[in-house]
């Protein structure tokens, strides 16, 4: 028998509030405001799963370096920030599709965690049935999980606009890299999305290097955020999980609202 | 000429510095090429030629053959690296209908057959979809250009300079699981090994086995195996060029032992098999003794925990033999 001593001395607070960094912005005459307010049970919600995915990628990494994970696996520590401020600003019913550094996402649209290492090392228990491995994870309204890099951004956009022709007011997140900020088809994307007004959220997770090349040798311009050219952009601290989630609900009212893409 | 112990990227990274040196116009560029490659083919190069010479590319295979193509136009060697045979699909529409027909379309005036294209290639043990295909039937449809696979660092190197000296586009795919795998002697001096021609490794009587990369090797295993076990004599083909392909060396051989067994890793339908087969029945159908038999992967996307079920190995190669001489 453990005894735990409560701290009954401690000063719980119900809410805070919090300055977070003001966004550079790209054909937008405003953008979210720069004070978040988080409560408490949204506090340890948003440590626990970020916390929860740290402790799977690193376990994942261990996996992998023991061989029992084998093929690829790509891994998501140091980016929780941003699938977790991302999903607590969308519903369920909204739609989120990446590249494939997916396993954050795939456990914040709500694979359990067990579902996830069972895919990984590629048993029938996991989320895809070992079929798909490390960059193929699916669930409900998770597209995945994409290998082919820049692939899946055509995809969003079609996703986004079967949201806009079901009229069920939800919106697509459509992630994608650094790297992939270089393909062909993500123009081809931007243009689709906003000639025809379509509910998506393009958002590029900038960890500097595309494949082995840092960004300032693969890109003419590394401010991603502009990159949309006719799509109106902001530039987000990904590190910090409350700058995250202000963007994401000020991207997905702009889209709710019938604005198009941004 | 003196030879070193080489594997097949060590081979590879020879072939280009080879190449470098001779041809002052030869340049390569890819994904990550600059510090040496993922596979580490273009290792010491930049060092060496500078950074002119050898560059990164972002990431944009549309944009790195179709850069390819205009650098060759131009009248410079280009070495084009895709980081993989899997990611050469967005490439597609610049090599069929760029790369291949330029010289046709303006009546010789103009081609693009300094460009050689280089992708690791095939089944590696744990690449799953999108890091093991094998992607020669697709291209094997297009007038134009010529593509190449090799099955080890000796031929991959005569192959590759073969290839950069062709005056046609070519695309030359190295087998990755080999990188480091297979280990020869080769000469570090350049030499160039004739495209468009096949290799009988192994001469025998009573079938005829083809394939390409690394499934040379799985053949060459089940012909050892069919020696010994039914006594039947085997002659093992290395396609080596699979377009334009030496439609002479197989058919001469099957015209002699009237079977023909091929084999790829690549989907059974569609797949280059299926050329050799309709060719070889067309010009040796009287001396067919049973139907031809080709040992390929399945119909389905290339799998990531199935991967030992779904290569053609050496018991399906050999279960198929077994059928074929009791037909």
């Amino acid at each position: 028998q453990v005894m735990v001593a409560s701290r009954n001395y401690a000063y719980f607070a119900n809410e805070a509030t919090f300055e977070i960094k003001k966004c550079d912005l790209h054909c937008l005459e405003e953008g979210p405001s720069t004070t978040a307010v988080m409560t408490r049970e949204e506090g340890l919600h948003y440590y626990k799963t970020m916390q929860t995915i740290r402790c799977m990628e690193l376990k994942s990494d261990q996996l992998y370096k023991q061989k029992i994970i084998r093929g690829f696996c790509h891994l998501y520590d140091g980016q929780e920030a941003c699938c977790v401020g991302l999903e607590v600003a969308i519903k369920p019913t909204d739609h989120v599709i990446t590249a494939y550094r997916a396993h954050g996402f795939t456990y914040a649209r709500g694979v359990p965690v067990r579902e996830i290492l069972a895919e990984l090392t590629g048993r029938e228990g996991g989320c895809v049935k070992g079929k798909g491995g490390s960059m193929h994870m699916y669930t409900k309204n998770f597209y995945g999980g994409n290998g082919i890099v820049g692939a899946q951004v055509p995809l969003g956009a079609g996703i986004a606009l079967a949201c806009k022709y079901f009229g069920k007011n939800e919106v697509c997140l459509t992630l994608y890299g650094d790297g992939a900020a270089n393909q062909g088809q993500i123009f081809e994307t931007y243009n689709l999305a906003a000639l025809w007004k379509l509910p998506c959220i393009f958002i590029c997770e900038n960890n500097r290097y595309g494949m082995g090349t840092l960004v300032e040798r693969a890109a003419a311009s590394t401010d991603y955020y502009k990159r949309g050219d006719f799509i109106p952009g902001l530039r987000v601290d990904g590190m910090d999980v409350l700058c995250v989630r202000e963007v994401t609900k000020f991207a997905v009212e702009h889209c709710r609202a019938g604005k198009g893409p941004i | 000429g003196q030879t070193q112990k080489m594997n097949l990227f060590q081979s590879i990274t020879s072939a280009l510095d080879n190449a470098l040196a001779k041809d002052p116009t030869a340049v390569i560029f890819g994904e990550d090429v600059a510090f040496g490659g993922v596979f580490r083919c273009t290792v010491g190069l930049r060092d060496k030629y500078g950074k002119d010479r050898v560059f990164n590319t972002p990431l944009c295979e549309q944009g790195i053959v179709g850069f390819g193509i205009g650098v060759a136009v131009a009248g410079a060697t280009a070495i084009a690296e895709i980081q993989f045979a899997d990611y050469i699909f967005p490439a597609f529409d610049q090599i069929v209908n760029e790369a291949a027909k330029y010289r046709y379309r303006s009546g010789d005036l103009f081609n693009c057959g300094n460009l050689t294209i280089r992708a690791p290639w095939g089944c590696v043990g744990h690449g799953a979809l999108y890091h093991s295909q094998s992607p020669e039937a697709f291209f094997a449809h297009c007038p134009g250009i010529k593509i190449v696979i090799p099955r080890s660092p000796l031929q991959a190197k005569g192959l590759l300079l073969s290839c950069i000296e062709d005056k046609n586009p070519c695309i030359f795919f190295e087998p990755k699981i080999l990188y480091r795998a297979a280990v020869e002697q080769v000469p570090v001096e350049p030499y160039n090994i004739p495209l468009s021609q096949a290799e009988v490794l192994q001469t025998g009587s009573d079938v005829t086995l083809v394939a390409w990369g690394t499934q040379v090797h799985v053949i060459k295993e089940v012909a050892t195996m069919a020696q010994e076990k039914l006594g039947v004599s085997c002659e093992v083909i290395d396609l080596r060029t699979i377009l334009p392909w030496d439609t002479e060396t197989v058919c001469k051989s099957v015209v002699k032992t009237g079977r023909l067994l091929i084999s790829h890793e690549a989907p059974l339908t569609g797949g280059f098999a299926s050329e050799i087969s309709s060719t070889v029945q067309e010009e040796c159908f009287l001396n067919l003794e049973a139907p031809i038999s080709r040992v390929c992967g399945y119909d389905t996307p290339f799998p990531h925990i199935f991967e030992p079920f779904y290569i053609p190995d050496k018991w399906k190669c050999y279960d198929a033999l077994r059928k074929m001489i009791n037909y």
